[in-house]
């Protein structure tokens, strides 16, 4: 049978249809429901996804990505890898959540410390390789290394300086700069006291500026 | 700077803090550390440097971004949702790699030893079969939601060569794939143009009519047939009027459809209405609507289709069994075109979140999406076009 069946293009298309309309229906209606990060939303919600509910997918999705982005963002040099690590991230929350594992109580953190790997893994693998290799063969809408090799941005100071900080440095920069969480937040996010955060944060903001200035010279 | 004694440095880091909130406030790095003159000279290289992360952090999320990356996950979660227990013909390890998301990494070590491109051609059996259905995975989860649609057609199509191609090898080997059932009944049902044997250990869920699309699991014999392990229902459309609707249960065509608040209703479905449903049987045998549409709407966008000759729409006398779930369903086509065409079968979705993106999507794009996808599906729904990465 090489030619489709009627009753197959028919549901072919209703398939894509539904799937359309479905990604329209995500966002309809529940803009409102973006809240703040609140432990007792993101339970109810948890319970959401692990059923895989997609207004609860919705909720959480909402509530997260602006931070998550932001955090990829002002690790990455570029729009495109940073969505599709962002992405990944919430991709990777879904899955587990939904196999049980996945976040106890903060959703917040949970993503953080993912996106933060996810990153950590990008540049891993980024510097594992020289950019020769890396040829034309890369799917497009993969921005890849040596896309981001030209990228106009990595000849900017700032963005080469924190590209030399370690990735614990980078990550309170990001949770801080990028991601906009207060000194509370980051260290609950990363699980210690203000004060650790505060001497890290001393440590890593003065090795960006030697850094800076050491590009400079 | 590089006399920062330990007492020293908690000071200055107790002081940046201090300065690292003022600029939040708004305040240019000299005035942040006003009330620190002692510490200034130290620190204001430092709140400098801050000052321009802070800059950086601030870009906004590109308009789009959010939205793609939900559709992502609402997709992703529908393909979980319709995942099926493991079986003894499943091709577990490659499926559950993809899916940890270790994808985006394996894909770029595939380019880089151009080991994607050597597996493009295998078929299952080979040993870089399992990377070639990885990277599709990788492709899909990373597609634009546009373009999804097409991609999985185009790997569904695949999966069907592959195994004409593994069957003309005369190789015998477990398969995997989805197809449009032509006829059933007896022990030799006929899926997607294949000869698929039944055996008393053959698993199948829901009930089975010609016109559903099903997944078969199953390993190819010596005779060029299919031994089916198992069979379920994907999912299946049918038309008909709605008779009645209480609660989540409603009667379509005859056939009682739960429908729940994840069920698409278009608007302007009522009791009497001319319908299609995409449903969805669960293993228990529930029929659950994916979604309710206008029958004329659907109609609207690809006449031609409706007017091609129906090779896999042969009613009832195919059909194996008692007809419980679907008695006529199955094989109406979308036959009453009352009205030809609705200028805007669904209404601007009130949208508060993505103002930059959605006025685009809900005006132009979905009313059309019957019509593009119709008008290039008719012969051939394999677009090779977006396939060039692994076919070369």
């Amino acid at each position: 049978m090489n030619s489709p069946t009627v009753s197959q293009l028919h549901l072919e298309r209703l398939l894509q249809f539904a799937a359309d309309l479905r990604s329209q229906a995500g966002s309809a209606a529940r803009a409102e429901q973006t809240q703040a990060a609140d432990p007792g939303n993101d339970r109810r919600d948890l319970d959401g996804l692990r059923r895989l509910d997609p207004e609860a997918i919705t909720r959480i999705h909402n509530r997260y990505f602006s931070m998550v982005y932001r955090y990829a963002r002002f690790r990455l040099s570029d729009d495109g890898l940073a969505e599709d690590v962002a992405a990944e991230a919430f991709t990777r929350l879904l899955e587990n959540t939904h196999a049980g594992k996945g976040p106890r109580d903060s959703v917040r953190g949970w993503l953080m410390r993912t996106v933060s790997n996810l990153v950590n893994d990008f540049y891993r693998l980024h510097y594992a390789r020289p950019t020769e290799f890396l040829s034309d063969q890369l799917p497009a809408q993969n921005p890849g290394p040596s896309a981001l090799a030209e990228s106009s941005e990595e000849k900017n100071a700032l963005y080469r300086a924190l590209d030399k900080l370690t990735a614990d440095q980078q990550h309170v920069l990001a949770l801080r700069f990028g991601s906009g969480f207060s000194l509370a937040e980051t260290a609950e996010a990363l699980g210690k006291k203000a004060n650790a955060i505060k001497a890290l944060q001393f440590r890593a903001i003065a090795a960006l500026r030697r850094e800076m200035g050491a590009a400079g010279d | 700077m590089n006399g920062g004694r330990i007492p020293q440095e908690e000071a200055l880091s107790e002081a940046l803090e201090d300065a690292l909130q003022q600029l939040e406030a708004g305040a240019t790095p000299q005035e942040s550390l006003s009330g620190r003159a002692d510490l200034a000279e130290a620190l204001l290289p430092l709140v400098e440097a801050a000052s321009q992360a802070r800059e950086r952090g601030e870009r906004a999320v590109p308009p789009g971004a959010q939205q793609r990356s939900r559709t992502r996950m609402l997709l992703h979660a529908e393909k979980l949702r319709s995942r099926r227990r493991p079986s003894r013909f499943s091709w577990p390890f490659f499926r559950r790699l993809s899916l940890q998301g270790l994808a985006v990494l394996v894909v770029l070590v595939a380019s880089l030893t151009g080991l994607a491109a050597a597996s493009a051609q295998t078929i299952p059996g080979d040993q870089l079969y399992g990377l070639k259905r990885t990277v599709e995975d990788v492709r899909l989860n990373l597609s634009q939601p546009q373009a999804r649609g097409s991609l999985e057609r185009a790997f569904r199509e695949r999966r069907l060569d592959e195994i004409r191609r593994v069957i003309a090898d005369g190789r015998q080997i477990a398969v995997d794939f989805e197809g449009v059932v032509n006829q059933t009944g007896g022990s030799a049902w006929q899926i997607a143009g294949f000869t698929v044997l039944l055996d008393e250990e053959t698993s199948i869920q829901g009930e089975i009519l010609p016109g559903m699309l099903v997944r078969v699991l199953g390993r190819t014999t010596a005779r060029g047939e299919i031994l089916a392990g198992s069979i379920q229902v994907i999912a299946y459309a049918f038309t008909g009027p709605v008779d009645s609707r209480t609660g989540e249960v409603w009667v379509i065509s005859g056939v009682p459809v739960l429908v729940t608040v994840n069920t698409q209703v278009a608007p302007g479905v009522a009791v009497g209405v001319q319908v299609v449903v995409l449903a969805q049987v669960s293993e228990a045998g529930t029929i659950s609507a994916r979604a309710i549409l206008l029958a004329d709407v659907l109609e609207g966008g690809g006449p031609q289709q409706e007017g091609a000759p129906g090779t896999g729409e042969q009613p009832d006398a195919t059909t194996s069994g008692t007809p419980t779930a679907t008695p006529t369903a199955t094989q109406t086509r979308t036959a009453t075109p009352t009205r030809t065409r609705t200028p805007s079968p669904f209404p601007p979705t009130p949208d508060d979140d993505d103002k930059t993106e959605k006025p685009e999507s809900t005006e132009s794009e979905e009313p059309e999406t019957p019509e593009a996808t119709g008008s290039e599906e008719p012969e051939t729904p394999e677009p090779t076009k977006t396939d060039k990465p692994d076919d070369d």
